[in-house]
């Protein structure tokens, strides 16, 4: 018999708990692998909350990501549809486009940051985070771990990647910072986004007439010899890449911190044996899942049986990996911080052609940033009761606005 | 069985050439993937765990 379709009230909903399922959000059933819901500009979509789903779906080509097409959900952050069109129309990114465009795209990106390339930049990761643990400690003790380390070091690595030259760098930090800051003053974080962007064109423009090293400099020539070169869209996959890297490391930093101070026991497994940390840093990456609100928005091209349900031709859906994450027929007590369980298959990277770029990128940053901090700072310990930490309940990347610690 | 690629599927995640580094890596010139070696009998848990994590589900284990 098939089940009702549930109609879940409108998107999103609050919890109070910061590590509850889906956080913000609160429990999914799930025995209820697809819902209905409504977006805040009204739009009906439906809602794929089970692991098998989530990866079905996403792994199915009769989905899109194109913006422009009528049905594709509006996200959380653009009040209208108009506004998400516009961004996408004025900066073409590979992550709005559809195989075969999207994969002659990616593939010119991916030799950048695949495993093998990322191990070779482990030294100067673990420089920065040096350089960044430096300013913490400079800094006294209590400080907030969110702007000396969790904020700085994702910006610093993928600048690096990017090929932002080293005397740009503060600029970039400190914009990041304004960014990142809790009390905005929209209009002061406008002004940042906007001087980042332009910032961005002119180094592109600047490797159009030199490509320097990096992957900017490498981006054009390899545009250039495809004979697909375009500004519009090389600054989309510079933008891409420079903010899509450093938002989702960030929070999870901030975030890992935070629930490993809270479990002295898994974090004195951690400090006995550094060998444990990429395996944490995976639990850690299903747990939060702290990316692009932990949703994977997309259209239907074709009917789609999924389950019970037909999606139908243009419809619009929401993959919701945080959901998925936390399914308990893919992760045994899945609500529970486990360093020791494999947890690789989780979907906190999204699934599909438009995998996370950056994942093994991320996977170092947060593994030597884990192990030098504990490392380093073996007293550290929560400055304020983790009651009173501000969780990013209302913005679109899940994370903590700041995180005092003492050592 | 035997390992087949869909190429054109292929995103270059490195998640085959991670969790079985014998069978698979990733070519240098567009870090799509490579198979180095196929399954000498019944495949092990690397293979398999290599295959179910491909985002793409470009790689399959067929008789």
């Amino acid at each position: 018999m098939k089940q009702t379709i549930p109609e879940l009230p409108a998107f999103p909903e609050r919890s109070d708990d910061p590590f509850a399922p889906a956080p913000p959000y609160p429990a999914l059933d799930p025995d209820v692998p697809v819902s209905r819901l409504t977006m805040p500009t009204g739009e009906k979509i439906w809602l794929i909350t089970s692991y098998e789903l989530v990866r079905q779906v996403l792994a199915d080509p009769r989905v899109s990501v194109d913006r422009m097409h009528p049905a594709y959900p509006v996200p959380l952050g653009f009040p209208k549809r108009e506004i998400m069109q516009e961004a996408a129309r004025r900066i073409p990114a590979f992550l709005g486009m559809d195989p075969p465009k999207h994969t002659a795209h990616r593939r010119l990106v991916i030799p950048d940051f695949t495993s093998k390339r990322v191990k070779e930049v482990r030294a100067r990761v673990q420089e920065i985070v040096d350089d960044c643990l430096d300013d913490l400690e400079a800094a006294g003790s209590p400080a907030d771990l969110v702007e000396y380390l969790a904020a700085p070091v994702p910006t610093l690595v993928v600048g690096d990647v990017l090929g932002i030259p080293p005397e740009d760098r503060s600029f970039i930090a400190s914009r990041t910072k304004t960014l990142t800051v809790r009390d905005g003053d929209e209009a002061g974080k406008r002004t940042a986004l906007q001087e980042m962007n332009e910032y961005l064109s002119e180094l592109v423009a600047r490797n159009e007439k030199e490509p320097g090293p990096g992957v900017i400099g490498r981006l054009v020539e390899k545009y250039r010899a495809a004979g697909m070169y375009d500004r519009r869209t090389m600054m989309g996959s510079v933008m891409v890449i420079l903010h899509g890297g450093k938002d989702g490391p960030a929070n999870t930093i901030a975030l890992g911190t935070v629930a490993l101070l809270q479990d002295p026991e898994q974090l004195a497994r951690l400090k006995a044996d550094p060998a444990l940390f990429p395996g944490a840093v995976e639990e850690l990456l299903r747990f939060f899942s702290s990316s692009a609100e932990g949703a994977c928005y997309r259209v239907a091209t074709a009917d789609i049986e999924l389950g019970d349900v037909t999606i139908r031709e243009g419809e619009g859906l929401l993959a919701f990996v945080s959901a998925a994450n936390r399914d308990p027929r893919a992760f045994e007590n899945p609500d529970v911080i486990d360093i020791g369980r494999d947890a690789r298959g989780h979907v906190g990277f999204g699934y599909g052609v438009h995998q996370c770029l950056g994942q093994h990128l991320t996977r170092l940053q947060l593994d030597v940033a884990f192990s030098t901090l504990f490392a380093r700072f073996p007293d550290l310990r929560l400055a304020v009761p983790a009651e009173e930490l501000k969780y990013k309940f209302d913005n679109s990347t899940y994370g903590i606005w700041e995180v005092p610690v003492a050592w | 069985m035997r390992i087949t690629v869909d190429h054109d599927r292929c995103v270059g995640s490195g998640l085959c050439a991670m969790a079985d580094p014998d069978s698979f890596t990733q070519s240098d010139e567009d870090g799509t993937v490579r198979i180095l070696s196929q399954p000498q009998g019944e495949p092990g848990e690397p293979v398999r765990k290599a295959v179910d994590l491909c985002p793409s589900r470009a790689l399959r284990l067929v008789e």
